[in-house]
């Protein structure tokens, strides 16, 4: 009896995923539990495994195919098993996402003959811009495509070629959609953490070596009051209207080898600080196990970005993780001699960059929430008030 | 020398029946009244009653006995004075003429030729004026020979009277009187050759008939625009010179057939289904047909005109390949 192999649900959220490659070929033996292929969907890339014992008969979904939760992508049976139809019952999980100029009914238009020559000189159809009735490629396209391409082609020696797929292409797809589509102002500002400092090495005076606070969750903390106090930056546009949101769910950028990630700490607002600490050093080192649950990775209101511990920026211009309005980057804790009270001091100070989108929030709104944030971080105690 | 089309068939006649005393003439008004478009004037004259024969208003029969006399022999051309009245002849053509070499071995053939007049664009209405020469095609036996100057009529027609098989010779109204270069004496073009009537480049043109002229016209006005069209006459739709026809796609990459005949069931259909069976990876652009359209031809002129395919159309169908 062949079993299908059918595309999982990856979180509550999920949608649709996208598969990014195929680990194992068709005639391949493979066990239950074996990785068959990876799929990807805006947030996580997963393995989907082997139901069961067989031969993987046939790949139904191709590399690219963007489908829909129990779409069908392969199946697996016994050698000569009849297998029609589970295949006729299926929709064809043929590649997706293309969107050259010229698509009608999932198909490119392109006449047969700049077909064959774009087969001939392995040319990717999807890339070709059509210029024929209805948009449709033409011999004499591929022809130009060929030209350009051999002018354009890059055969410089390269250490490493790393595929722009996967969690490397969600980021940059995503980032450059923000970068279009936002107007983005950032706001940097110097703080002095010797409070907030002051403050964990008391808290922590009591606690156990593993569960003691780290500047980070105090920050968030401090930052989920901040929002709490004066909400406008956890807004987002929503089509015709502008929402303030309810929750506050605070997004922690975490870096990876290969890219980063964005778990959530949902309603950090209402956590007790030694939870949110406790939890923000469990997404972290799930996140760098590519062990998340997708669903802890959706429902960010606003972003924090931290690049304190390279000691190496002290402000920069992050960009905002959309549908969010605005997003906060850390940047190192330096020395410096400050002024206070008519006295130059040696006070430990941090960079903070807050990025908002224009369209959602003003200039002098981000300000305001951006001084009661500071107030906050320089008098921590009132975090907890 | 200068020939219009109608002196170039008759020219072939008469080398044919200098030639070959077995051959013979057959049809309504070919004799005293020298046929209803003058083609066969002066003939009788010439050759006798014997030779032109003046035959009853029986299309049915007119074809019916020169199966049998091709069988026993002899070599007739015969008439119909309209393409339209070979519905009144069909088992004759469709069951005896094109059968009987086969269902006799070979021992019988019918080495006759049936001449037939198509087209619209005289005022002829429904019932004269149509072009149905696909409707043959479709019958293995028969071959379809439908010259385009008057050089091709002749050298076609003195081929088809020597061939063996049943040959339909189609002639269109419009071109009778149409001068051309003729060669003199006994010249032949071969059955299934086509003819490139007009080098190009970038589409080409399948046309036939009547149809060559106007697409020659509709292709200089193109070249004026940048568009150098190939105009390919395959001469006879039945053998068909796919070869030439594949080897001018490929070179193009875009094909127009123009015909006269309604599009539905048109021998274009059989043209543009060869080509995407055999040279689909030749092609540029979709097939394009511009055919009359599916309705009986209308009397009235003004209606007539706008039937019949213009080389405005042909125009309009190459310039939506590009």
């Amino acid at each position: 009896m062949a079993s299908q192999i059918t595309m999982p649900k990856l979180g509550l959220s999920m949608k649709t995923a996208k598969v990014v490659k195929w680990l194992k070929k068709e005639g391949d033996a493979v066990k239950k539990g074996d990785a068959l292929l990876e799929v990807m969907t805006e947030k996580i890339t997963n393995k989907v495994e082997a139901p069961a014992d067989g031969l993987l008969l046939k790949i139904v979904a191709d590399k690219g195919a963007d489908l829909p939760i129990g779409a069908l992508l392969g199946v697996i049976g016994q050698a000569d098993e009849d297998i029609s139809a589970i295949l006729a019952a299926a929709p064809a999980g043929g590649a997706g996402e293309k969107k050259p100029a010229a698509v009608s009914g999932g198909k490119v238009k392109i006449s047969p003959a700049a077909r064959k020559l774009a087969e001939e000189n392995g040319l990717e159809i999807t890339r070709i811009i059509g210029t024929g009735p209805e948009g449709r490629i033409t011999k004499e396209d591929v022809e130009k495509a060929i030209d350009e391409g051999s002018a354009l082609a890059d055969d410089r020696p390269a250490l490493e070629v790393i595929p722009y797929e996967g969690m490397r292409n969600a980021i940059g797809e995503n980032m450059a959609r923000s970068w279009a589509t936002c107007a983005r102002v950032t706001q940097h500002v110097s703080v002095d953490i010797s409070g907030l400092l002051a403050l964990r090495k008391s808290i922590n005076a009591d606690l156990k070596e593993k569960e003691k606070i780290s500047v980070t969750a105090l920050l968030t903390k401090a930052i989920a009051r901040a929002i709490e106090i004066n909400p406008i930056v956890n807004s987002t546009l929503d089509g015709e209207v502008i929402k303030v949101l309810k929750d506050i769910n605070i997004g922690m950028a975490i870096a990876l080898d290969d890219g980063l990630i964005v778990p959530v700490i949902k309603n950090a607002d209402q956590k007790k600080l030694i939870d949110i600490n406790a939890e923000i050093a469990d997404l972290a080192k799930r996140a760098r196990r590519n062990k998340l649950n997708p669903d802890e990775m959706g429902g960010a209101s606003f972003t924090i970005s931290n690049l304190g511990a390279y000691g190496s920026v002290d402000a920069f211009t992050p960009i905002i993780n959309l549908p969010e309005s605005a997003i906060l980057g850390v940047g190192r804790t330096v020395e410096k001699p400050v002024a206070v009270n008519g006295e130059i001091v040696i006070r430990p100070m941090m960079g903070l960059s807050l990025s908002i989108d224009h369209r959602i929030i003003d200039g002098a709104p981000a300000a305001q929430w951006l001084k009661v944030l500071i107030d906050l971080i320089e008098t921590p105690h009132k975090i907890f008030v | 020398m200068q020939m219009t089309y109608a002196e170039a068939i008759r020219d072939a006649m008469r080398v044919e029946l200098k030639r070959d005393p077995k051959v013979y003439l057959a049809g309504e008004d070919i004799g005293v009244f020298g046929g209803c478009f003058g083609v066969t004037a002066g003939l009788l004259d010439e050759f006798g009653p014997k030779r032109i024969v003046d035959t009853p208003i029986s299309e049915n029969f007119i074809v019916g006995h020169a199966v049998g006399s091709s069988a026993c022999g002899l070599r007739p051309i015969v008439e119909i004075m309209f393409n339209d009245f070979i519905a009144v002849c069909f088992d004759e053509m469709c069951n005896q003429a094109a059968k009987v070499r086969y269902m006799f071995g070979g021992k019988a053939d019918v080495g006759m030729v049936l001449r037939m007049p198509i087209g619209a664009g005289i005022g002829a209405a429904a019932q004269h004026s149509q072009s149905l020469e696909g409707l043959l095609t479709h019958i293995p036996g028969l071959i379809s020979v439908i010259p385009s100057t008057p050089a091709d009529a002749k050298g076609l027609l003195i081929s088809a009277i020597r061939d063996d098989n049943p040959v339909i010779f189609y002639e269109h109204k419009q071109m009778y009187g149409m001068p051309g270069e003729v060669p003199e004496g006994d010249y032949t073009i071969p059955i299934g050759k086509a003819d490139i009537k007009r080098e190009g480049s970038d589409v080409t043109i399948v046309t036939w008939s009547w149809m060559v002229q106007k697409s020659l016209a509709a292709a200089e006005k193109l070249a004026a625009e940048g568009i150098n069209a190939e105009v390919l006459d395959p001469r006879t739709l039945i053998p068909l010179d796919k070869e030439a026809i594949l080897k001018s796609v490929a070179k193009t990459g875009k094909l127009v057939i123009v015909h006269e005949e309604v599009k539905t069931s048109g021998f274009g259909g059989e043209i543009a289904a060869i080509v995407s069976e055999e040279g689909f990876d030749y092609l540029d652009a979709p097939i394009k047909r511009v055919a009359a359209p599916d309705t009986p031809i209308p009397f009235s002129p003004a209606l007539e005109q706008a039937y019949i395919p213009s080389e405005e159309k042909i125009i309009e169908a190459v310039k939506a390949l590009f």
